[in-house]
């Protein structure tokens, strides 16, 4: 019998067995398995195993299972630490990310918060990028009816958080529900929650996903919303399908329909929501019954079905139909209008509508055929600069004009600005993505300037509205050339609308010296124009405006000291100046603004301890600094600027293992120790095994980003730059075979781009230093191919910047080592052309160098050097008198490059890599003298 | 909004090349039901009282309902479907309890040997992993009664729908199913013993 045969032997025994009576199936196995004590053993055990309950063995094991899943679901973030919070428990789920209930444990009493945390799989560098962006205009929303932003940072995992006021409420249909609140009560609950998305608004922030599950009523009565802004980062950002899948993302039934149809949104689809949550308030019911939602249902319910109006949604509960018909239904459905343009334009406008039905008048909002009509009243009434007049009159013969048409006039002075801004930011907004949309959006900036200048002339004494004008101007000023990516590129322009922004905000500061956010963006104002002044070379005035903002963040802090936003403007400002210091020359000062400006950047960093910005900001200064004192010949302190940078960005990577910018910052942090430490074409101290430590670090992560994405062309070169350092510090013969590989993937990535330039001075090196290899071996025709690679390769980067000074270098020291070899194989007229082009740089050099640059003036005494050895091995295979002309030729250059040594010599910034070069022309010259004098 | 229309489209077509013979089918299939039910889990089993009622074939359904249900396919390709959900069902459930206990092991427990010998009394944290070594071992013996359990408890298959996939009576599902519980049982009952005795 088969093992298959008798497995169904035992399945028929089996099922032959519970037909059986339970009683007598033992007897029965004896006899039918008689002689086959295993086939009765197996039988027996499987009928045992169904008597003691098989049948719920397998659902239980499942479901428990599924509970464990969940718990560590759950678990997984119930007890997390994040930041200095820890998470207490879920509050919900949106489409980006899942709101806990948190609590700082590092105080005694404890504060409970909510904290947001990006979703996971969402956390791309797009979203966080989004996410952090979207914290910053959060952060400038203060109303008391909207949860506050607290907080904000990353967690260990690097996903970005928002910490957030808790609300401890209920939605506020259900809240209404509960308390059984009349209609009167329910409109007075609206209101508030008009007014914050107002608020908001006047900020250029549109909600988007307004609905009772975002509008909280606290303990206290009072409405929160919650949720602020957060949609508009989804909506803008995951186009349908990659967000498809999950519903909670939107909420179809208060989507307006241009939400539903893709069309730009704008704070008429606030409106829309409102009036959706309006209706729902009041009636119970939703707007629309959406049953499906695939796209087709979701467009025919809320963009084509006739919404119905309240009242009739009602038509069962009579009492409640006949409140709501009329004022309130006609309310609702302006509002809820699928053509924004017919809704009301502005919440206030809403707002008032519904006042003035609290209060029995007249309400504005009318069935579609009577307001056409008012809307051809407002078309007459349309050119902006009519209505900012209205309103100066209004303001001065307010007796005058009745009551009614002074507020029909604030109301349209509201509307025209609202009008500007929203146009400004929302549509710019739009368009920006667009292909070949730069026209448009300098008419979009033209324009709103206009705008923004009628207001502003009629500002008067409207404290509000300069402080908001201010804050337009300087968002229009980095549209037009700040530090958006995509600017329009218009500095001048930009300049004229930060200095608007700056009047403004000083004459608000004037007035209330207290405001903390017109202070904060006073030093905006202050950057920004530094950062433009700095770009267009006017390094006076950017040095003006960078210390006026560190005079403003120093007198802040004095009188706040340690408060985080404030030090981020002071040390950012120190580090303006740095920038400005070392781009005048002055090296000792910029190292003294870098170091007080680390020194704030890690008091910053103590204070937030996650932010990964910071640490980021850290560790570039940190590199800079090294640069700086690098450069200044203090070896010794670049070393250890260098390496604590290092070591910031190893915790960094640590942290943040998934992000590749990091590595490779990190990469060149190892780099820069390798080279303070032991590079012969640096200024080192020596430690040649320490640098192949760290070179070897480079390497490795290296290694890691090409692996990553061996198509990426920077990351291939990097390699072949990091291979190079390694092999230039290798004991031979691991140094051929490494620095060839370097070599190869230089020329690799040449190929492909040759205006990459790093990529291209490296080549030279790399050719370079196997020429030399070569050489020493005594094959010089390949030494010299190796020279004459590097010499095309500096001179490539040469032509594409005869500005860079690196290439310089290399373009003398394979001219020079190419010349020698040419002569060694007869060539002079080859030499003689070659050692040409360094003395022809050379000659450019000394009429234009600085008289203080030692790195340039160096170039000229190499240039010279060159000349002078190349005259000297010339005359070494000359006889006669023209071997007397090269030695004089010779003796002659070295004179020039020694004299030219000798100035530099006590200068700033004189290194013992020049040192080095300095002896090595006067060992040549004495050579070349005790060799004349020795014949 | 338009509720996954790109996967939906990638899975309607993957069903019906499935359908007509292309094995690859299968295998690029089972990425897309994997990552809609990993999500799905991790959206509802987040919430506790979601966790504590709902059933690993409702999640099996819904993935269902999003990936596929849009023009009800013919009931081949429909088992088909719900043969690779059940099976990824299956998959994610031990996985995660393997992890779970590899976790604690790594954190330093000495006194593991013990929790090796015990038995798995159901609803004990090993009951999964049990299971699943069970059901790997009743494969080997007969395929048949372990695809009909993957498909009733890890796919929420009714029986007819079973039977229907498989191409056997209600009746056998029954029969089928009544004896790989007993067996299923007491493998998992009984302490591990090496797969070379179970002949």
């Amino acid at each position: 019998m088969t093992r298959v045969d008798r497995w169904q032997h035992v399945d028929e025994l089996f099922h032959q067995a519970l037909e059986r009576p339970a009683g007598e199936r033992e007897a029965w196995l004896d006899s039918i398995c008689a002689g086959d004590a295993t086939l009765r053993a197996e039988v027996a055990s499987l009928l045992e195993s169904d008597r003691v309950g098989a049948g719920a063995v397998i659902g239980s094991s499942v479901k428990h299972a599924v509970i464990e899943l969940g718990a560590e679901m759950r678990s997984k973030a119930e007890g997390r630490r994040v930041g200095p919070y820890r998470l207490i428990r879920e509050l919900g789920h949106g489409g980006m990310g899942t709101v806990y209930l948190a609590a700082r444990d590092d105080q005694e009493y404890e504060s409970e918060v909510a904290i947001k945390l990006v979703r996971q799989g969402l956390d791309s560098d797009f979203i966080l990028r989004r996410f952090r962006r979207e914290r910053q205009i959060l952060a400038r929303l203060h109303h008391p009816n909207i949860a506050r932003l607290f907080d904000g940072g990353a967690a260990e995992d690097g996903s970005p958080y928002l910490v957030m006021e808790y609300i401890d409420g209920s939605w506020i249909t259900k809240y209404a529900a509960q308390h059984n609140l009349t209609v009167e009560e329910r409109l007075h609950l609206f209101l508030p929650v008009c007014a914050a998305v107002e608020h908001a608004h006047r900020r250029f922030i549109v909600h988007r996903d307004l609905k009772p599950a975002n509008i909280l009523i606290d303990r206290s009565g009072a409405p929160k919303l919650l949720d602020f802004g957060v949609s508009k980062v989804l909506l803008a950002q995951q186009p349908d399908a990659a967000e498809t899948h999950d519903v909670g993302m939107m909420t179809p039934d208060y989507a307006s329909p241009e939400q539903i149809t893709g069309d730009p949104v704008t704070v008429t689809s606030d409106v829309y929501s409102l009036g959706a949550v309006l209706y729902e308030l009041l009636s119970h019911e939703r707007p629309h019954h959406i049953d499906r939602c695939t796209p087709l249902a979701l467009e025919r319910a809320i963009c084509l079905n006739e919404t119905v109006a309240p009242s009739a949604a009602v038509k069962k509960h009579r009492a409640l139909a006949r409140r709501l018909a009329g004022d309130l239904d006609n309310i609702v459905l302006r509002a809820m209008h699928k053509q924004p343009e017919r809704r009301y334009p502005s919440v206030q406008r809403l707002a008032a509508d519904i006042r003035r039905h609290l209060e029995h008048r007249p309400v504005g909002a009318r069935p579609d055929s009577r307001m056409y009509r008012a809307r051809k009243f407002v078309r007459r009434n349309r050119v902006a600069v009519a209505l900012t007049t209205l309103v100066a009159v209004s303001l001065i013969g307010g007796a005058a004009i009745g009551m009614r048409q002074a507020r029909i006039a604030q109301e349209r002075f509201q509307d025209v600005r609202t009008l500007a801004t929203r146009f400004v930011f929302d549509v710019e907004e739009a368009v920006r993505e667009l292909p070949g949309s730069l026209r448009v959006r300098q008419l979009i900036a033209r324009t709103g300037l206009e705008y923004l200048g009628n207001l502003s002339r009629s500002s008067g004494n409207d404290w509000a509205l300069k402080r908001e004008l201010a804050t337009a101007y300087l968002r229009i000023g980095e549209l037009q050339g700040g530090v958006e990516t995509s600017n329009l590129g218009d500095t001048a322009g930009a300049l004229a609308s930060f200095d608007q922004a700056r009047v403004l905000l000083d004459a608000a500061l004037k007035h209330s010296p207290a405001d903390r956010a017109a202070a904060q963006d006073r030093m905006t104002v202050s950057h920004r124009m530094s950062d433009l002044y700095r770009q267009t070379g006017r390094l006076p005035q950017a040095l003006a405006s960078t210390e006026e903002g560190l005079q403003r963040a120093e007198g802040l802090l004095a009188a706040q000291p340690g408060d985080p936003e404030i030090v981020q403007y002071a040390a950012v400002f120190h580090l303006d100046l740095a920038r400005l210091r070392q781009q005048s020359g002055a090296l000792r000062p910029a190292a003294q603004e870098i170091t007080s400006g680390l020194r704030l950047l890690r008091q910053l960093s103590a204070a937030r301890p996650n932010e990964r910005e910071t640490l980021d900001n850290i560790a570039a200064s940190q590199a800079r600094l090294g640069a700086i004192q690098s450069e200044l010949g203090q070896r010794q302190e670049a070393l250890d600027s260098y390496r604590a940078g290092v070591s910031v960005l190893e915790q960094v990577v640590q942290r943040y293992p998934q992000v590749t910018g990091v590595r490779h910052s990190l990469m060149l942090g190892y780099s820069h120790v390798g080279d303070v430490l032991g590079n012969p074409a640096y200024d080192n101290v020596g430690d040649t095994a320490g640098a192949l430590v760290e070179y070897g670090r480079m390497v490795e992560i290296a290694k890691f980003l090409h692996d990553a994405d061996s198509s990426d062309l920077r990351a291939t070169s990097d390699y072949g730059i990091a291979l190079l350092r390694l092999g230039i510090v290798s004991p031979m013969p691991s140094k051929r075979s490494t620095l060839e590989q370097a070599l190869g993937l230089l020329e690799l990535v040449a190929s492909r781009n040759p205006k990459d330039k790093p990529n291209a001075t490296h080549e030279a090196w790399a050719a370079i230093e196997l020429g030399d290899l070569y050489r020493a071996d005594g094959d010089r025709a390949s030494a010299a191919r190796y020279y004459a690679l590097g010499l095309a390769a500096a001179e490539n980067v040469q032509e594409l910047d005869p500005d860079d000074s690196t290439s310089k270098r290399w373009l003398m020291t394979a001219a020079r080592a190419l010349a020698i070899e040419q002569i060694h194989a007869g060539d002079v007229a080859g030499a003689l052309a070659t050692v040409d082009k360094a003395v022809q740089l050379g000659s450019r050099l000394q009429s234009t160098a600085p008289p203080d640059s030692v790195t340039i003036r160096s170039l000229v005494a190499r240039s010279w050097q060159a000349a002078a050895s190349v005259h000297a091995a010339l005359a070494e295979r000359e006889r006669g008198e023209p071997r007397q002309r090269h030695r004089d030729a010779a003796r002659d250059w070295y004179q020039r490059s020694m004299a030219e040594w000798r100035t530099l010599e006590p200068l700033e910034g004189f290194t013992s890599l020049q040192r080095r070069e300095m002896d090595s022309t006067a060992a040549e010259l004495a050579a070349l003298d005790a060799d004349g004098s020795a014949r | 909004m338009s509720a996954g229309s790109a996967p939906r489209e990638a899975v309607t077509r993957l069903l019906a090349e499935w359908k007509s013979g292309n094995s690859n089918a299968r295998d690029l299939l089972t990425p897309i039901v994997y990552d809609e039910l990993r999500r799905l889990a991790d959206r509802y089993l987040r919430n506790e009282h979601d966790a504590a009622t709902l059933q690993p074939t409702a999640l099996v359904h819904e993935v269902y309902l999003r990936l596929v249900a849009q023009e009800l396919p013919d009931w081949q390709s429909r088992s088909h479907f719900f043969g690779v959900a059940a099976h990824l069902m299956r998959q994610i459930l031990v996985d995660h309890a393997r992890r779970k206990r590899s976790a604690k092991r790594g954190s330093g427990a000495a006194n593991l040997p013990i929790e090796d010998v015990v038995t798995f009394a159901p609803g004990s944290e090993r009951a999964i992993e049990a299971l699943d070594d069970a059901l790997n071992a009743l494969a080997v013996v007969d395929p048949r009664k372990a695809k009909v359990i993957e498909l009733r408890f890890f796919g929420g298959f009714s029986a007819e729908e079973t039977g229907q996939s498989l191409g056997i009576s209600v009746a056998t599902v029954g029969r089928e199913q009544r004896l790989a519980e007993a067996w299923l049982h007491r493998e998992m009952s009984a302490p591990p013993r090496p797969p070379a005795k179970r002949s």
